[in-house]
């Protein structure tokens, strides 16, 4: 397929998580013009799907709403969703992106987002944004607060029984969408690719995924937030409420046999803070932590961590190597404990949530000249003086892209990354406000 | 001859083509819509009039049990089934009222 239209921006940003955004908007502060190409069809990353957030306990979603809704109405900032990179070069003082504009099927412009067509739909389909634990329509919205606020259609399940075009009162539905390719140029771009969960369908130890009641700590943030798939804490074997829950860490991180030595950073912190809101919401659960050390590195975390031992959140110390299923929808943990009884042990929890290591959300591959670390996160070649510089001159990066890190911590290289960006177009004889 | 037949020829044309391209994906996703359906029916049938925890519809329909659940929990999201009250470590629940209406003998249903 031909490319279609050239854009041009001042800078790029990859990615429309936290970091991103944040970055994009204090490039757009400065009178930039920016552009966000975000792969998902909504911008707001992993944030915009957590319950609440370490250490603060703020709803998350209350807080992200707002930096993506200013991103979304910023006149500078121009929001590329449901866009993949091809590929992203430098030509001369130009950075030059090829981007594939993915059919949504439903006509951006014309969409008002009133769900008439999701609710005619007779297709359901395992819902990835509630952790598969709902379903969701073959056309759909991908969720509540979601950025745009446009529905698009799932080919793969699509039957094209036409009932959503019927019902739309703006004639949006358009089946004959088809890819679209595009270019984009800019002087600068920060790369704000973030992080994926590693995936269990191959971690034998874990159950890969066939075991109802073991669950992802991002599937955990679903069971935790207001929008969930059940509204409440149920385990997903049968709708019961959870008796003992238990949490083990480091599933995947810090262990070579599973490819990822590195700790994933933010783990111990947001299960202590998941086994904090579940002791609010089943006060009379048993919450136990299976970990190896507890890392509270942050402002204010130690505090939290202690805060959840006195509530009563059990730290037991120990390396979890199985999981199977148990009676009744139970599951059956062996782990090797390191508390003074030692030894094997052998226990039962309703419900247990992994706290799976973090991957790069993407990996640049051939598609553009930037190298990653060992860890195969964009590599930053002064990680202690300049942390947002990677190899590539006038390519910056911000947040998880770089390696796993909390919220915090993203926000504040993608200022960082910002101000260089900056730096580096005034540079260049742009102009900055003034 | 007005435009309007003629768009609406080669859009018919059109569509025929797209349906041949996705043939494979839409016979798969229509086996799994009726089997959906079916599961859908039996869980509102066996709620009509009765307020139910999701062990209670699976063991009335047969279906398995986390199944269920994701039925219920898709179904309480459209609005179609309420909570209800709770039965020990289970919650039950009930037709929303257009559902319910809907499964009166008499209805169009
Ligand atoms: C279970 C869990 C709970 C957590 N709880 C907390 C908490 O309570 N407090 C806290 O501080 N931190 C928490 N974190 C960490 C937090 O999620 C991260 O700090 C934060 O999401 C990092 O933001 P980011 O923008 O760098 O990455 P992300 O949130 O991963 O966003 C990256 C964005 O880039 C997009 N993208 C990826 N590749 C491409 C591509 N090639 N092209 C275009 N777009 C692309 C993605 O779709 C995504 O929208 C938690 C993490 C997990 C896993």
């Amino acid at each position: 397929m031909g490319v279609q239209q050239n854009l041009k921006f001042d800078a790029l940003v990859l990615g429309g998580g936290i970091a991103g955004l944040e970055a994009a908007l204090n490039l757009a502060e400065q009178d930039f013009s920016v552009a966000v190409v975000e792969k998902d069809a909504s911008i707001g990353g992993k944030m915009i799907r957590l319950s609440k957030v370490f250490p603060t306990l703020d709803c998350s979603s209350c807080i992200t709403t707002p930096k993506m809704a200013a991103a979304a109405h910023h006149p500078k900032v121009t929001l590329l969703t449901y866009c993949e990179l091809q590929s992203l070069e430098r030509r001369g003082d130009e950075l030059v992106a090829l981007i594939t504009q993915k059919p949504r099927y439903v006509d951006l412009e014309k969409c008002i987002g009133c769900r008439q067509c999701e609710y005619q739909c007779p297709v359901l389909v395992p819902d990835a944004e509630q952790g598969g634990l709902a379903a969701r329509k073959a056309i759909y919205i991908p969720f509540s607060n979601a950025i745009p606020q446009k529905a698009l259609i799932d080919p793969e399940n699509c039957i094209l029984c036409g009932r959503c075009e019927k019902v739309c009162p703006t004639q949006a539905v358009d089946f004959f969408q088809k890819v679209e390719d595009f270019t984009l140029t800019a002087a600068t771009a920060v790369i704000a690719t973030g992080f994926e969960m590693m995936p269990l369908e191959d971690k034998v130890q874990y159950g890969q995924g066939q075991i109802p009641d073991v669950i992802t700590a991002l599937q955990m943030e679903r069971l935790l937030a207001p929008h969930g798939p059940y509204n409440r804490v149920l385990r997903p074997y049968d709708g019961k409420e959870p008796d003992s829950v238990a949490f083990i860490q480091c599933a995947g991180s810090r262990d070579q046999s599973m490819g990822v030595p590195y700790c994933s950073r933010v783990c111990c912190m947001y299960a202590i803070k998941q086994a904090m809101l579940l002791s609010g919401s089943l006060p009379l659960a048993d919450l136990t932590v299976y970990y190896l050390d507890i890392r509270a590195f942050g402002k204010g975390y130690e505090q939290f961590f202690q805060n959840a031992q006195a509530m009563g959140v059990n730290f037991v110390k120990g390396k979890v190597a199985y999981v199977e299923p148990g009676e009744g929808g139970a599951v059956r943990l062996r782990y090797e404990s390191q508390e003074a009884e030692g030894g094997v042990q052998v226990v039962e929890h309703d419900l247990v949530v992994l706290s799976l290591g973090l991957l790069p959300g993407w990996t640049p591959g051939a598609s553009c000249a930037l190298s990653t670390g060992a860890d195969n996160f964009i590599k930053t070649v002064k990680p202690k003086l300049a942390p947002a510089l990677t190899e590539l001159s006038g390519v910056f990066v911000a947040g998880a892209a770089s390696g796993p890190k909390d919220i915090v911590d993203s926000i504040v290289e993608a200022g960082a990354a910002a101000m260089e960006a900056c730096r580096y177009l005034a540079a260049r004889g742009f102009k900055a406000a003034g | 001859m007005s435009d309007a037949p003629i768009e609406a020829e080669s859009r018919k044309a059109a569509l025929k083509k797209l349906i041949a391209a996705r043939r494979p994906q839409m016979i798969a996703a229509t086996a799994r819509m009726k089997e959906q359906r079916r599961a859908l029916k039996a869980i509102k049938e066996h709620l009509a009039g009765a307020e139910l925890t999701v062990p209670e519809i699976a063991a009335a329909t047969g279906l398995p049990v986390s199944e269920v659940l994701w039925y219920v929990a898709t179904l309480k999201k459209y609005g179609e089934i309420l909570e209800g009250t709770k039965a020990g470590a289970y919650f039950r629940y009930r037709l929303g009222q257009v559902v319910a209406a809907e499964a009166e003998p008499g209805s169009d249903e």
